[in-house]
């Protein structure tokens, strides 16, 4: 522990007002499945689009008794996920892990953890864009007045031009859902693999957009359904027969990297959620 | 690491605490939340001379500050501005005291309260969020008990509480609360014990 | 390998803040030290204070040391600072007309109420550089004092009464040529951008809030897309004062105002254009544009005074033509603050892996799609060929 001197700062950085305003928009997102949600949304020491949605979030939700998770990629040591912990743990002090199942506050950008969340664990996704209508109305009014009425015709329009072009529902990551049946949601920069976790989940998913200034959520057990037509449904990325390099999952969302070895390298698919692929990994090594 | 801020005190430690509490129970309709013990006592009295549930005054002054108006009520009247609990209640948070159609916050001392639900404002289609969010304390809320069965987001199938020292129009009342999703009052009905749940403009309730 | 897959981020990341602090000393020149920026770098602390939303010279000179000159993260450093401190209380309203001029300027009139004073501008010097100013040591701190001194008695400025200035806006608005103050919903305090969501359609307060802590040239592209052809910005400038502005508060118990201090600022407003609405039952006048920052900042309050009318003749409907992007407040309001487009541009460091697995995941569908049509396309052609009989 430091000297009292040093400690400049208010537990978890943000002053209290800051924290009680978006406690209170965090209640309405709750009750308002996938409305987006006002907040003034503080500056913080961290760049806008760097995490300070989520990063607000975590800081007006987390107490001393906590155990924290963040995670950049699906991965903990990717230098932004180790930027955000750092900030606040040296405001909070509260523990971190990079276990999934130890932790009761997970903070995210990009992924959903493979293994399953459970109901005693908070999601917090950092998102950069949190309108999903941006890519066919721009105009916030406009686009607030298109919600207000569940009027979404030109999204469908957007989707079925993209089917027709592309073959696909050309959206990869970002896909849009409706929520509980009414309000269209965008699922932050999470792959398709991810969007089903959304649905009638055991855990509550908490949305952060700082430099939108925007706070939305996913309560547990609420129905989540990708747009898609009958013809053309939703599908994730996964293919048939992929499979981990490192840990033989064959049901984890995979990217490519490159593996320098002797003979000059070579690219090789491993699971995108670093702690869950060494977990198996670990436990392999156990039983072998 | 050197940690740079300083720990929590009691009150923001309350307030904290007791926000996880709320937002599970919002999340969770029929789960049973229990709040920490508040930070505070000796709260100015109701009308009658009885102290008020005061963690349900607690868990409700920790969402409320200068940015915020409230209004609460005992028996099925609203309290007057000069009320010394109202003062208190003012003084405490800087929240404005306000008309109940225009409250962000309410407070209803007791479940006669609930006839009141209709003066509350329950949001625009452009603006949902600025619906009132009321706060309820009542005699006990039994965990699994058979008062309301409910069902919707934060339900995995249905769920059931028991309440009471709530009146059968009282249930009916809450049952019928204002709620045309996405417009309508949120609920959190807090018993003496610090026991909480949470019931969502998205929650249908029925009355078993 | 790439900076995410490499265990040790924590590591590399504590390596990355070291080296910074290494290199800003590499050359082994002095260190700089605050009071020389403040006074040297008068232009770029303002910078740092007025996009920081701070007023703090010497915090806002430390904060131009430590980001090494770089105006949008002195900036951030300030804003991150400012964001910790608690909102005490507000000033009472100021007015422009309490300020204590070193400068001002009309190019409305040749000749206003107190007279132009031309004041510490840079208008009208010759760019030459100046090999002289590499030489400089102490005996120009002292030639500079003299110099100062003289040209202060040389103006023969009335004891007591130089400096303050009637504005020219009150002889205008008197005369009716400009429109009143547009009527806002009474606020008890103005709307604050850092305590309100900003949503649309804002108040002026929060557009003028907003605008007074944007990017100096962000504002600056648009006021000029709009004056330029992509608008119908027609801006007169009314007046431009720069110098101290007294502030005061409302003392807690009493009410009296007392003032705790004064501020180094910069004023703009300017006329533009007839206010021609046809369905108003008032004669037409000149619309009104205010900008104001702390510092010297000309270009900035002139940027903004020209865009605050703009939005408001967009708002009344009175614009004529082309509206352009200076004319929609939330394309406007949205993409000039400094810090935030900085953070937006930037973040497409961060790694973006998963999502760029997910798109190459939707190229190779796409792919299949075309390569399915281009053989189906084949397919139809052939039998067009084969079926066909020259
Ligand atoms: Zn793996």
């Amino acid at each position: 522990m430091s000297e009292a001197s040093d400690q400049l700062y208010n537990f978890a950085l943000l002053d209290e007002d800051a924290k009680r305003e978006i406690r209170r928009k965090l209640l309405k997102a709750v009750a308002l499945p996938g409305h987006l949600v006002p907040f003034a949304s503080r500056d913080l020491p961290i760049a806008r689009g760097w995490g300070t949605g989520g990063l607000q979030i975590t800081l007006s939700i987390v107490t001393p008794a906590d155990t924290l998770k963040v995670i950049d990629q699906g991965d903990d040591e990717s230098v932004n996920a180790v930027n955000l912990r750092r900030l606040i743990n040296r405001t909070t002090g509260v523990t971190t892990t990079t276990d999934t199942a130890a932790a009761t506050i997970i903070q995210t950008r990009h992924r959903i953890p493979e293994e399953p969340m459970r109901a005693d664990q908070i999601l917090v996704l950092q998102v950069p864009m949190a309108d999903p209508l941006r890519w066919v109305e721009p105009n916030l009014e406009r686009a607030t007045m298109m919600h207000s009425e569940a009027d979404y015709g030109k999204m469908w329009v957007y989707m079925y031009e993209s089917v027709v072009r592309a073959g696909d529902l050309r959206i990869a990551s970002q896909y849009p859902v409706i929520v509980n049946r009414r309000y269209l949601m965008d699922t932050t920069p999470i792959p398709r693999w991810d969007v089903p976790k959304l649905h009638m989940a055991d855990t509550l998913y908490l949305f952060g957009a700082g430099r939108e200034k925007r706070i939305y959520a996913v309560p547990p057990y609420t129905i989540v359904e990708p747009l898609q037509f009958e013809d053309y449904p939703f599908r994730t990325e996964y293919r048939p027969g992929q499979r981990c390099a490192r840990c033989g999952a064959e049901h984890t969302f995979l990217t490519e990297h490159f593996v320098s070895d002797s003979n000059g390298g070579r690219w090789e698919t491993t699971c995108s959620d670093a702690a869950y692929c060494a977990k198996r990994v670990a436990q392999m090594e156990a039983t072998a | 690491m050197t940690i740079v801020a300083t720990p929590p005190t009691p009150l923001e430690r309350f307030n904290s605490l007791a926000f996880r509490v709320l937002l599970d129970c919002l999340a969770r309709p029929g789960k049973v939340g229990r709040l920490p013990p508040p930070p505070f006592a000796d709260l100015p009295p109701l009308p009658d001379g009885t102290p008020p549930n005061t963690v349900a005054v607690a868990a409700w002054l920790s969402l409320l500050d200068q940015t915020v108006s409230f209004a609460h009520a005992v028996g099925a009247e609203w309290l007057p501005v000069d009320y010394p609990l109202t003062r208190w209640l003012a003084l405490r948070t800087n929240a404005r005291p306000a008309d109940p159609s225009a409250t962000d916050f309410a407070l209803l001392h007791d479940p006669s309260g609930t006839t009141l639900f209709g003066d509350l404002n329950i949001g625009s289609l452009l603006e949902p969020e600025r619906s009132c969010t009321v706060f309820l304390s009542l005699p006990e809320i039994v965990p699994n008990g058979a008062a309301l069965r409910l069902r919707g987001p934060g339900i995995a199938t249905t769920a059931t509480v028991g309440l009471r020292g709530v009146a059968p129009t009282e249930l009916a009342a809450i049952a019928a609360r204002p709620s045309q999703f996405p417009l309508g009052i949120d609920l959190f009905l807090i018993d003496q014990q610090g026991r909480c749940l949470g019931l969502p403009r998205t929650t249908q309730i029925e009355v078993i | 390998m790439g900076y995410v897959a490499v265990r040790g981020g924590s590591e590399a990341v504590a390596r990355a803040e070291e080296l910074v602090a290494c290199l800003r000393l590499l050359g082994g020149s002095t260190p700089l030290q605050l009071p020389q920026i403040r006074d040297q770098l008068r232009h770029a602390v303002s910078r740092a204070m007025h996009e920081g939303a701070l007023y703090a010279p010497l915090l806002a000179a430390l904060a131009v040391k430590q980001a090494e000159g770089d105006s949008i993260e002195a900036a951030f450093l300030l804003r991150a600072y400012r964001t910790t401190l608690p909102r005490a209380m507000a000033s009472l309203p100021v007015s422009g007309r309490e300020m204590f001029c070193l400068r001002r300027i009309s190019a409305s009139f040749k000749d206003i109420p107190g007279g132009q004073m031309l004041g510490p501008a840079t208008d009208y010097l010759i760019r030459l550089l100046q090999p002289a100013l590499a030489h400089e040591d102490v005996r120009a701190v002292i030639a500079a004092a003299e110099r100062y001194t003289a040209l202060v008695e040389a103006g023969s400025p009335q004891p007591g009464a130089w400096g303050r200035f009637p504005k020219v806006t009150e002889y205008m608005r008197q005369e009716q040529m400009i429109v009143n103050v547009p009527a806002e919903p009474v606020r008890e305090e103005p709307f604050d951008i850092t305590r309100e969501p900003l949503t649309f359609p804002c108040p002026r307060s929060a557009r003028l809030q907003a605008m007074t802590q944007a990017d100096t040239g962000s504002l600056m592209s648009l006021a000029y897309s709009s004056t330029r052809g992509y608008g119908d910005a027609h801006p007169t400038l009314v007046e431009l004062r720069y110098g101290y502005l007294p502030v005061q508060v409302a003392h807690p118990l009493t009410g009296e105002p007392i003032t705790i201090g004064e501020i180094e600022a910069t004023e703009a407003e300017i006329a533009s254009k007839a206010h021609s609405v046809t369905n108003h039952a008032e004669p037409p006048r000149f619309n009104v544009g205010y900008g104001f920052a702390f510092g010297q900042s000309e270009l900035k309050v002139m940027s903004m005074a020209i865009l605050d009318s703009v939005l408001t003749q967009a708002r009344a409907g009175s614009l004529a033509g082309e509206s352009g992007p200076a004319a929609n407040e939330e394309f406007v309001l949205l993409h000039t603050d400094g810090i935030e487009a900085s953070g937006f541009v930037t973040h497409y460091k961060l790694p973006h892996y998963v999502t760029f697995a997910a798109d190459l995941s939707v190229l190779d569908r796409a792919r299949e799609h075309h390569t399915q049509r281009q053989s189906r396309l084949g397919q139809l052609v052939d039998q067009a060929i084969t079926s066909d009989s020259f």
